[in-house]
């Protein structure tokens, strides 16, 4: 294993800041993405006047972000799917892989249930067995999770551990709000000089006038 | 020998009505009144607690009042947020620190190396840039500093209420000269912006200050937006998509507030009315209206200090500061902490500064470059 995946370096115990720390590349590019896809979804559905509902809307959110997402040079794994899966995934959520790890990317403020056994393999880390006393395994797999609010506008994202799932419920390790990216903008350094600045030389006592303004 | 003008001064300054002064004197109000109107001669004693109560020393009271400062651009909040009250007070704050200001600066010479430009904002704005030395493309760093350097005096007042800044050209004996208050409270993004829309209203409508109109308010706007963020600069970094994060990428580079740049490419086309509706909703839910994130630190004008350095030298003998312009040392500490440092002062664009050809001013020594 590459020492600088995601898997080699934290277990699903590791401080969820951290791993946000590690993942900043992909989590900013993610935020960014459906920040300019929902607007343009938005647009999309009143230019063409198509019927605004649940299922339409996150689906064609999923199609822009994932358009997006290719740009940002994140791997699409859809391919990698049986066709059965691709298309689970396909109307579900995106899927991707970063630096290690896998990644689905779902609409809600919660971890949704797991209904396939991919998702439910994926929801466990990729361990063929699961069970509660299981000591903390390498962390694989990760949601993100996107939602709206009552406008339709883009309101929260989310990192989520999933630790197990089925049809009925879902658990995770830990879920974390993923902030704004420009939150984790350093402000510039306080005093920026110009070249050639002095201090204020034009401040001189009345015995000693400049002529400016004096007739020759 | 007692002006009741100033006791009036006085208690606007404090933000006192007749009725609260005489209430901590324990005299009626009408016996105010008599004092400012002089209808009847005012105690020792009374004038003392009335210096006591509005933190003033008592030569205040017999120096004849000046009437240096027009409330300017002030006057055009005074339509929309701010009460009478507050305004008056605003006034008398910027009098007052004026008056600290021009005590020394009577013995100064600081030319004004500015006039007032007129036309088309955005093209004023281009002018602008060039006479202080900025470049046509680049963010601008230390605005407050290249101001002073040519003339303006900005003065930083503790306590301006219900606006930002506001501007005037103060008149001062035989000077006119051009005048920017700010409210030190304020963000640096909001400050630099502040202090561009009001030098834009200086250059702009200098004969129109006491009357501006929302057009000549926009006017002011536009004069801003060009001059911090140029269209030739700004325009390659809004490339679309435009999103909140891309804006606030942009933030520390040119110094402005996310919402300021998310107007800017509004004005310029580069986003739709509804992407930037769409945008000042975001950034409303995320209460940015109020506090942006990318916090930039505030400039500090210097020109007050640099001038009481230069009276008094460095080590700035706040009590004969104070005596000279008939203030308490400790009010006077208090305003000149509001100031810059000589060793902290980053900024100070004299030796950028290209002034105005005029056949009538003839400079025998060019100004070091």
């Amino acid at each position: 294993m590459d020492v600088n995946t995601i898997p080699s370096l934290f277990t699903c115990e590791t401080d969820p800041e951290s791993v946000v720390s590690a993942l900043k590349p992909l989590l900013f590019a993610v935020y960014e993405a459906f920040e300019v896809v929902l607007p343009e979804v938005e647009q999309l559905i009143e230019r063409e006047g198509i019927e605004r509902t649940p299922a339409i809307f996150n689906h064609l959110v999923r199609c822009k972000a994932k358009v997006r997402l290719r740009a940002f040079d994140c791997q699409d794994e859809d391919n990698e799917a049986s066709s059965l899966q691709i298309e689970q995934v396909m109307l579900d959520g995106l899927a991707l892989e970063y630096r290690g790890l896998r990644f689905r990317i779902l609409k809600g403020a919660v971890l949704p249930t797991a209904h396939s056994s991919q998702r439910q393999l994926f929801y466990q880390q990729e361990l063929p067995i699961w069970s509660p006393d299981m000591p903390a395994p390498a962390l694989r797999s990760l949601v993100i999770l996107w939602d709206t609010d009552s406008t339709w506008q883009f309101c929260h994202l989310y990192l989520v551990a999933p630790k197990s799932g089925d049809t009925r419920t879902a658990e995770a390790y830990w879920q974390v709000e993923i902030r704004h990216p420009a939150e984790s903008i350093a402000p510039p350094p306080s005093g920026q000089a110009g070249p050639g600045r002095g201090d204020l030389d034009n401040v001189r006592p009345r015995s000693e006038p400049l002529v400016i303004g004096k007739k020759e | 020998m007692i002006f009741g003008e100033r006791v009036k001064q006085a208690r606007e300054l404090r933000g006192f009505t007749q009725v609260k002064l005489a209430e901590l004197l324990k005299v009626t109000q009408s016996r105010i009144a008599q004092v400012e109107g002089e209808f009847r001669d005012a105690a020792d004693s009374l004038i003392a607690e009335i210096a006591y109560h509005t933190e003033l020393p008592l030569s205040y009271f017999s120096k004849a009042p000046e009437n240096w400062l027009s409330a300017g651009s002030l006057l055009f909040r005074a339509r929309t947020s701010i009460s009478k009250r507050e305004i008056t007070q605003s006034l008398r704050d910027a009098e007052h620190v004026f008056g600290l200001a021009h005590s020394m600066g009577r013995n100064l010479d600081i030319p004004v190396l500015l006039r007032a430009i007129g036309g088309e904002p955005m093209d004023a704005a281009r002018k602008a840039r060039a006479l202080l030395g900025f470049s046509a493309t680049e963010p601008i760093h230390g605005l407050i500093r290249a101001l002073e350097g040519a003339g303006v005096w900005v003065l930083a007042i503790p306590a301006l209420k219900g606006r930002d800044a506001f501007c005037c050209w103060a008149q001062a004996e035989d000077r006119e000269i051009p005048v920017i208050v700010i409210s030190p409270d304020c963000p640096g993004d909001r400050l630099a912006m502040n202090v561009a829309h009001e030098w834009g209203h200086l250059m702009l409508h200098k004969n129109s200050l006491g009357r501006l109109s929302p057009e000549l308010e926009k006017e002011a706007f536009a004069f801003g937006a060009e001059f911090l963020m140029p269209e030739a600069g700004i325009r390659p970094d809004l490339r679309p998509p435009i999103s909140l994060t891309r804006i606030a990428s942009l933030k520390p580079k040119w110094g402005a507030s996310i919402q300021a740049l998310v107007r800017r490419a509004y004005d310029l086309g580069v986003i739709s009315e509804r992407q930037y509706r769409y945008l000042f909703m975001q950034i409303s839910s995320k209460g940015w209206r109020t506090t942006e994130p990318i916090p930039i630190t505030p400039e500090k004008p210097r020109l007050l200090k640099k001038m009481a350095e230069v009276l008094y030298g460095s080590s700035l003998p706040v009590d004969r500061i104070a005596a000279d312009a008939d203030m308490l040392p400790s009010e006077v500490s208090r305003i000149l902490d509001l100031y810059d440092d000589a060793e902290m002062q980053p900024l100070a664009a004299r030796s950028r500064i290209v002034p105005f050809p005029s056949p009538a001013r003839v400079r025998k020594h060019p100004l070091p470059r």
